[in-house]
């Protein structure tokens, strides 16, 4: 039976990693390449790249880095950030990306994800959705990153994407962004628990338990995180290590030592 | 040197990358003149069978894979979509002839099951279990995980599974994982984004293909 994944997320703001809390950029921690061996990546079940710039700027450069990533990472790799136009999904995957994520222009012309679908297969669009709690039981969208309120309730937004084309959701609880008290469980179980695509989770893990913790909500496919595995070096193996030891099927690689 | 087919798919530089990483001389085939400068094929691919098979007509490529692979026994790997264009018929954008290698349908995961359950793409690392005589693309490996993302399968029939069907990857049916018929080798998974194991695969194909 397929495995449940460790996803690491590495933001990317103008040629540096970055750290974030609450969607608020703080230290850079490094380049990327240098990030990959720090983490041991091969352990990690796949690599997610962010491009979290501010403005709509450096898509250049932010395509030089995930080429020179792509070099070293044979994991799964998926970009994203910015990501308005076929063309540029296009540019993404020539340079080594192998799925795409979308989010602020897949939510204003949901369109986008059908002709991303139509041309690569749904397996290649992952729709990430950004929310944050804004009334009790209430989880609102927000899009271009994390600024704009949309009115919409982030479960409904989730499968609309699904019946869109998406291949697998990427949710975001920007309240827990950088917290570090683990995953925002009422905004995930719902929306997991609805979807028939797998769905990814992403924002406040402060400790290995939160992951497995993130992986025994029902519907939750994978588990992201970024800061934490700045701190460590042996960070993925660390994690890996701790999931597997509290029974979670996720993948043990080659010549892994307990 | 190995040559990996472009014909306009999605993926080709992971496929490219993991050879170099091998110290493999590798380069993208192009045309039907470059058919004669590899020592072994590569057909990788992301994406959807009708348009695949689509642009392997339309750039000419039927012919020269036929001749080469079939006839003149070039080693051949097949990557997901790889994979599934070898199959005869594929049914993903409705239904299409594929390359006729493998006697197989490309369904739909869930095809004749009506209550299939489990989310389609199957996308994630599974376990294979390999079958029939070992295939030397798994020599040395007890029990590989792989990175599979693919909503469709190389579908065998009775006696075919156990002729050609090398591996299997359980998803609430067996999936093909690989297969084999001589000279001709395919994967549905991406040995390319499957880490260490998915490297001692591509090790393991390039001693079949030999030196060079």
């Amino acid at each position: 039976m397929v495995k449940k994944r460790l996803i690491v997320s590495l933001l990317w703001r103008d040629g540096f990693l970055i750290q974030s809390i609450n969607f608020k950029h703080t230290n850079a921690v490094g380049s990327v390449i240098t990030a990959m061996e720090f983490f041991n990546a091969w352990e990690a079940d796949e690599i997610l790249l962010l491009n979290v710039t501010r403005e709509d700027k450096n898509f250049q450069k932010f395509l030089q880095t995930l080429k020179e990533l792509s070099k070293y990472c044979f994991v799964p790799l998926t970009a994203g950030g910015w990501v308005q136009s076929l063309e540029r999904v296009d540019l993404l995957l020539e340079n080594g990306a192998d799925k795409v994520v979308v989010n602020t222009q897949a939510y204003k012309t949901p369109e986008f994800i059908t002709a991303v679908a139509q041309k690569y297969g749904s397996q290649c669009v992952i729709v990430s959705i950004d929310a944050r709690k804004t009334g009790e039981a209430r989880h609102e969208v927000f899009i271009d990153r994390g600024r704009e309120p949309t009115g919409r309730e982030a479960r409904a937004w989730a499968l609309a994407a699904q019946e869109r084309g998406a291949g697998e959701i990427f949710l975001t609880s920007i309240d827990h962004d950088g917290s570090k008290q683990g995953y925002d469980r009422e905004l995930i179980a719902p929306v997991a628990a609805a979807m028939k695509i797998p769905v990814i989770i992403f924002g406040g893990v402060g400790n290995w338990e939160h992951l497995a913790g993130g992986l025994k909500i029902s519907g939750v496919d994978a588990v992201a995180a970024g800061n934490i595995f700045h701190y460590f070096e042996q960070s993925v193996r660390q994690a890996k290590r701790h999931l597997i030891s509290v029974g979670m099927d996720v993948r043990i690689p080659d010549n892994f030592t307990m | 040197m190995i040559g990996i087919l472009n014909y306009g798919v999605g993926n080709l530089t992971s496929v490219y990358n993991a050879f170099e990483y091998l110290q493999c001389p590798v380069f993208y085939l192009e045309n039907i003149e470059d058919f004669k400068k590899a020592r072994a094929i590569v057909i990788p691919g992301v994406g959807h069978f009708q348009a695949g098979m689509g642009n392997l007509i339309q750039k000419g490529f039927v012919e020269p894979l036929n001749y080469y692979v079939v006839a003149k026994g070039l080693p051949c790997l097949g990557i997901c979509l790889g994979l599934q264009l070898m199959g005869e018929i594929g049914l993903e954008g409705g239904e299409t002839r594929g390359l006729g290698w493998f006697p197989a349908t490309v369904a739909k995961i869930d095809a004749g099951l009506p209550d299939y359950k489990l989310r389609i793409p199957h996308v994630g690392w599974n376990e294979i279990v390999i079958t029939g005589t070992a295939s030397p693309l798994f020599q040395g490996m007890r029990k590989p995980t792989f990175y599979f993302v693919h909503s469709y399968f190389l579908n065998f029939t009775g006696e075919d599974n156990r002729r050609y069907r090398t591996a299997y990857a359980d998803y609430g049916r067996e999936i093909t994982a690989s297969a084999e018929k001589d000279n001709i080798f395919a994967v549905q998974f991406h040995p390319e984004k499957s880490a260490q194991d998915g490297m001692a695969m591509l090790r393991n194909f390039l001693k079949v293909v030999g030196n060079g």
